[in-house]
């Protein structure tokens, strides 16, 4: 009896050690360019070139940040991008939501060719549809006009609609048909019906899809560099921030070199990312249950 | 009103889903319908725009497909390495994130610290942020500093050499061999495109009933048994639905190699519109085929359970 207790103490411990090891490798390794990027971002120009040292820096200094701060505009382009993600947020939540419940709750004819549709606005390569619709755009003078793009999330042809009208009508097919039938016997109309009673249950669901819109507006770079040319975007910004600061100090007559350039661009993208990361750490729950509920309702 | 009166109850209801589908309709036909025509238009054409006349289209007709397959050498090579690529990435997504699931599926101390950093890359490395890395020349170095101080690890291709040593040892046949070597170059990349994956996989193992498992280990089932014989089958839609979910996210990734000579082309120095067009139309249909094949495997080999989609 003994020397069973003794195994099985001893197989428990084993299993939790291999677990341990592969759960905290996996971790590192996602976590490990976040590391280099905050390694990296605290160094002085001497301690880059110093080889010595990987992590760890013997002066380190705050400069580089200020200066990626700078070259990105970041207050101006911070609030842009806010803003924009926000409106592109509701905008997306009030269309994907429409159409979700539309295609969850009710039954009409044509709706396996409606869900062709959505299903095909996801396969279909962004790219595939960019020539015409930059030239549509263009030709309407919506270019660099913030408009067009939440256009595209107000009627649900946007980035990765298809993706949350289809976890939105799974979960509307989800609901019981009770439900709906308590609030007809009750003499509440159709519309009443929606938003009083079926989509206070989605309140979970719809703060997912808001925040992935957000996020995945945040770090867009597809539609963002197609509609906007010259508008003061984080995203924009981010991804010329090594050559805007090359040309700064080739400006200011000051030599430069492409270890600075790239810790610029580091500095840049951590400064980019921060905002996203913060709002994940305390959002998290909405984020994973999203998917979660697509995953259990299938 | 009156009309709306006569109706039948079920034609009401249809007609009320139908309206909240006119934005969507809308901006389908206006942003997606709209635009995918043209595109197939240009890409029988040749666009140039001119000063005072606009876009010009001057027809080519099917110049641009025949290019495409005689001619074009570096578009095959780059669909042909990108179809390679999926077949290392899809199946070890799948089977990865099917493995961390059962792991974290099981109650220990820092689980859900785990669950927030596997999920992590779906917020920190989309879009911009996946170009600003792979680009990067600072990260690079820093690492190559870090692999010189450890002796074991003198450079990568260093330790690739030892790993290969001793599955030749292991008399592994060079085919799969090959395909272990790109699974390991590729570890970083399965990673990170396994967020969504996991967490739906997770969520699908959750919404097994455990008295299941507790009848199999009342009639005597042991783990491996268990989840060849209980796990698996119940997620199996699932892990369809996580393959189909990782062919379309790597296919339309914008750091696609496919993708990038697209954008070279169309927007590069060349401008070439039409011929563009012409390159996502075959890349669309390879895709529409992959979807296809993977369907039909899944749906002929009744590996699935339980499949409604």
């Amino acid at each position: 009896m003994n020397t069973l207790a003794i195994r099985n103490e001893a197989r428990k411990l084993t299993v939790s050690i291999i677990r341990a090891t592969l759960i905290i490798g996996v971790c590192f390794t996602i976590l490990y360019p976040l590391l280099l990027k905050f390694a990296i971002c605290f160094k002085s120009p001497e301690d880059l070139l110093d080889s010595s040292m990987a992590f760890l820096s013997r002066n380190p200094t705050l400069e580089t940040l200020k200066t990626a701060y700078k070259m990105m505009n970041y207050t101006e382009s911070f609030w842009n991008t806010a803003l924009l993600c926000t409106l592109s947020g509701l905008f997306h939540v009030i269309s994907c939501t429409l159409v979700g419940y539309s295609m969850g709750r009710y039954k009409y004819k044509l709706k396996s060719i409606i869900f062709g549709f959505v299903i095909m606005t996801l396969i279909v390569p962004p790219q595939v549809i960019s020539i015409p619709m930059y030239l549509f755009f263009g030709n309407m003078s919506l270019i660099d006009n913030p408009v067009s793009l939440l256009l595209l999330y107000l009627t649900g042809n946007s980035l990765k609609s298809g993706l949350y009208i289809y976890l939105l009508t799974q979960f509307f097919r989800s609901l019981p048909k009770e439900l709906e039938e308590a609030a007809l016997v009750d003499g509440a109309g159709e519309l009443k019906t929606m938003f009083f009673v079926m989509l206070p249950n989605a309140r979970l669901m719809m703060i997912t899809v808001f925040l992935f819109t957000f996020v995945w507006q945040w770090t867009d770079i597809f539609y963002t560099s197609m509609f906007f040319k010259n508008y003061e975007l984080l995203s924009l910004n981010l991804g010329v921030v090594g050559s805007t600061y090359h040309q700064y100090m080739y400006n200011l007559k000051l030599p430069t070199h492409p270890m600075l350039i790239s810790q610029m661009n580091n500095a840049g993208s951590l400064l980019f990312i921060l905002p996203l990361i913060l709002i994940y750490l305390i959002c998290n729950k909405y984020f994973v249950q999203g998917v979660e509920r697509s995953g259990i309702v299938g | 009103m009156k009309l709306l009166d006569n109706m039948s109850l079920k034609r009401k209801k249809s007609i009320f889903g139908y309206l909240l589908l006119i934005p969507f309709l809308i901006g389908f036909a206006l942003f997606f319908g709209l635009p995918v025509i043209q595109s197939l238009i240009f890409s029988f054409n040749n666009i140039s725009s001119e000063v005072g006349k606009g876009v010009v289209y001057k027809s080519v007709g099917f110049n641009h497909y025949t290019r495409l397959f005689t001619s074009d050498v570096e578009f095959r090579e780059r669909l042909v390495s990108n179809a390679v690529d999926l077949y290392v990435k899809v199946p070890m997504i799948v089977i990865y994130s099917l493995f961390i699931a059962v792991v974290l599926n099981k109650k220990f101390r820092g689980r859900n610290f785990a669950k927030v950093i596997f999920f992590l890359p779906v917020i920190i490395t989309s879009g911009v942020m996946l170009s600003m890395e792979s680009s990067d020349y600072l990260l690079h170095t820093v690492q190559n500093t870090i692999s010189q101080g450890n002796e074991l690890l003198e450079t990568n291709n260093a330790a690739f050499i030892d790993i290969k040593t001793i599955f030749l040892r292991m008399q592994i046949s060079e085919k799969i061999l090959q395909y272990l070597m790109a699974i390991i170059q590729k570890f970083y990349d399965i990673v990170i495109s396994s967020g969504v994956t996991i967490t739906l996989l997770l969520a699908a193992l959750q919404s097994i009933s455990p008295s299941v498992y507790e009848s199999a280990a009342i009639e005597g089932a042991t783990a491996w048994e268990t989840f060849w014989k209980i796990t698996l089958p119940l997620v199996s839609p699932y892990v369809f639905m996580c393959a189909i979910y990782a062919i379309i996210d790597s296919f339309t990734n914008s750091s696609n190699r496919v993708i990038e000579y697209i954008m070279d082309t169309a927007y590069g120095s060349s401008l070439n519109y039409g011929y563009a067009s012409a390159m996502t139309w075959i890349y669309f249909i390879v895709i529409a085929l992959f979807l296809a094949v993977i369907g039909g495997l899944f749906a002929r080999s009744r590996v699935i359970f339980y499949y409604d989609i």
